[in-house]
């Protein structure tokens, strides 16, 4: 599946000469947005919420093969913050996964 | 002691009056709609004598306040025919801020059509109006050179200045204000104002503030207490002090076209496949390559530095941002994904005076129609230079997207109270599409932008493809925004404001310790809700109803891909969003 970084997670990956547009192999049972980013390297303490197909959840939410996946990073401007549902799932973190475990 | 300038273009007077005492606690919006509730019957024409066209900086406006240098700007709409604010950034605010001036009140128009003025405020408070016929259709940038021509080689000044869009009355046309340079990149572009400027006359306005300092605080102490505490939250918080400055608002374009809720090739659908070419971690990555600069202020006081400026390929200064909605506009909008493109359509706009939220959507307006093809990027440069330089499609783009549809018999024009949506699918982002229709400015991405939950203890929750809790978010926001309006602030401030109370708290400890005047959260929400009243009321009175406050059909009928999904927000929920006037509307001794 194609896993995208945007904003200053494209900038953290830019400045290690990564891209900020990878694919990656996700195991059939699935996995977690969560796995998916510390597996890429990334911050979690960055990530405000996840695209997981066009949708926004907190890093704890399931990913399948096939999906849509895209991290947000704090710092959205703008009212979508609330309306897209960035600000819940950044507060909602809770340090856990949802359906799946590490 | 902030007063009124008043300046009469019929007989060419001006004359300082003092501030009202029931406006003592309004700047910004809320002055500027106050004073158009006051001033101007509802049903006047626009381009008429009757209307006034007022410029307020916030009621914080001249002070050192971080990120408190906006400037609204008053009148009644040509393009929506009701009550319109347009907010720029750039200088002119701050300059009439230490100038302790609460607001310019331009009104009448002179007996010759053909006759320029320039207004000039002198540093020491001194004001006179010139005739520059020799201006008449210059276009913006070429205007700031006229006028650098005029001014003391060790001056400071800003200015603000109007473009041939606004002259030939264009219900596109904005005003121009001048940048921390002197650059006529910023823009109260929204409604029309442009036009309003031109029919009284008015080529531009220059201020001086060489040698002025800040306006007196009540409380000098407490005011740099307060101060220090919200510009450390500016910097510390992530939307304020890494992602704006770091890609200014542009940053939204992959979020927004992750989301479904980009509006690409006229509002047909919601992801658009150009967004990683368009974005603001591309622009960045561009502009840095080819030598520009990617964060400065737009006025003296932001410590947020989102403005930019782009420049072509061999590094020459082409226009501020572009920002999000421009990129979106000319970008996703019109099927067109060059950034060079986008950035030439902006600075023509910039020249003209034209507003570039509506050009953009009246441009992919133009593009339905089939006269010329979607992502066309040198077809649109041509047609939006044809407003003034001939051939077509020509004057009518300058009218919008609504007399652009119509004229060429588009089906889907993307409009509320005639003036074009922004850049956000309302069916997508449903909470958007309740401010974009109940908005007493028209379709406006700017009107319910800001503070929620632990202020307002909505917000945070809401599902964006679900109907639920969508209006009463509107509500808040349109309330909270207008507060922010008209103290001056820049509405970036909302985030720190959002997530770190004494953020919050220190605006109105700011505002007491200015102003002498006692203020807490439901004074300042308070004149939020004044201000709304004001621009609500007027509307009424000049003819609008229940269904002005709808979506064009075709969001409630046609799907958006790739949601699928229609705009589902109840009529009666709509109308429920402003039942708050009535009794705000009592307690001010209004009906």
């Amino acid at each position: 599946m194609t896993v995208r970084m945007f904003g200053l997670l494209h900038s953290a990956r830019a400045a290690e000469g990564l891209p900020s547009c990878v694919e990656i192999e996700v195991p059939e049972e699935g996995t977690t947005a969560r796995r998916i980013a510390l597996d890429l390297g990334l911050d979690l303490d960055l990530i405000e919420g996840v695209f997981v197909n066009r949708t926004v959840y907190d890093v704890g939410h399931a990913v399948m093969p096939g999906d849509r996946v895209a991290f947000v990073p704090y710092g959205t401007p703008g009212p979508h913050r609330f309306y897209l549902g960035l600000y819940r799932a950044g507060r909602s973190k809770t340090g856990q996964d949802g359906d799946l475990t590490d | 002691m902030r007063y009124l300038l008043r300046v009469n273009m019929s007989d060419l007077t001006i004359t300082k009056e003092d501030l009202p005492a029931g406006w003592a606690r309004y700047g910004g919006r809320a002055l500027t709609s106050a004073i158009v509730f006051a001033e101007v019957p509802p049903t006047a024409d626009p381009l008429g004598a009757d209307n006034v066209l007022v410029f307020a900086p916030g009621l914080l406006g001249g002070t050192n306040t971080p990120n408190g240098g906006r400037l609204s700007v008053g009148a009644k709409s040509p393009l929506t025919g009701g009550i319109k604010e347009s907010n720029s950034g750039g200088q002119a605010a701050n300059a009439l801020g230490r100038l302790e001036i609460a607001a310019i009140i331009v009104t009448g128009k002179p007996a010759d059509p053909d006759a320029r003025y320039m207004l000039t405020i002198e540093a020491d408070g001194s004001a006179s109006l010139s005739r520059v016929d020799e201006w008449a259709g210059v276009q913006n940038y070429a205007l700031a050179d006229m006028i650098k021509a005029t001014r003391p080689e060790d001056d400071r000044y800003s200015t603000i200045t109007n473009g041939p869009a606004g002259e030939a009355g264009l219900k596109a046309s904005g005003i121009a204000v001048s940048d921390m340079k002197g650059l006529p990149n910023r823009f109260a572009g929204r409604g029309g104002m442009g036009a309003v400027m031109g029919s009284k006359g008015l080529k531009a306005i220059v201020v001086s503030d060489k040698g002025v300092g800040t306006p007196a605080h009540a409380d000098k102490e407490a005011f740099s207490a307060a101060l220090k505490t919200f510009s450390s939250a500016l910097k510390e918080h992530p939307v304020s002090g890494q992602g704006l400055p770091t890609y200014g608002t542009n940053v939204l374009t992959n979020i927004l076209s992750e989301a479904g809720g980009l509006p690409t090739r006229n509002f047909s659908e919601g992801s658009f496949e150009g967004a990683e070419a368009t974005s603001g971690e591309r622009m960045r990555e561009v502009t840095l390559e080819r030598g520009g600069d990617v964060s400065h202020g737009c006025h003296t006081g932001c410590v947020i530095q989102c403005s930019r400026y782009y420049v072509d390929k061999d590094g020459h200064y082409k226009t501020k941002g572009p920002e999000y909605e421009t990129v979106w506009s000319f970008g996703a909008d019109c099927g067109i994904d060059d950034l060079d493109d986008i950035a030439e359509l902006d600075r023509i706009c910039g020249e003209f005076g034209l507003d570039t939220i509506e050009m953009g959507a009246t441009m992919a307006v133009y593009m339905d129609s089939g006269k010329i093809a979607f992502g066309d990027g040198p077809a649109a440069i041509a047609a939006l230079r044809s407003i003034f330089e001939g051939g077509e499609p020509g004057r009518v783009l300058g009218d919008g997207a609504e007399a652009t549809g119509k004229a060429f018999g588009v089906a889907h024009i993307p409009v509320v109270k005639h003036q074009a949506l922004p850049a956000y699918d309302p069916r997508a982002v449903q909470g958007i599409g309740v401010t974009y229709a109940t908005s007493t400015m028209g379709a406006d991405h700017t009107a319910g932008y800001t503070v929620a939950t632990n202020i307002l203890k909505v917000g945070g929750d809401v599902d964006p493809l679900k109907a639920e809790g969508q209006a009463e978010l509107s509500r808040n926001l349109q309330i909270a925004t207008a507060m922010l309006d008209a103290l001056g602030f820049c509405i970036f401030v909302a985030f720190p404001v959002l997530d770190i109370p004494e953020a919050f708290n220190a605006i109105f400890e700011m505002t007491e310790a200015h102003t002498g005047q006692p203020w807490d959260a439901d004074a300042l929400m308070q004149v939020g809700k004044e201000t709304l009243v004001y621009e609500k009321l007027f509307n009424d009175r000049a003819g609008f109803g229940p269904a002005d406050d709808r979506l064009p059909e075709f969001f409630k009928n046609v799907e958006l891909p790739p949601h699928n999904i229609k705009f589902m927000v109840s009529d009666a929920d709509l109308d429920s969003v402003y039942d708050f006037v009535p009794e705000v509307a009592a307690q001010m001794g209004l009906e």
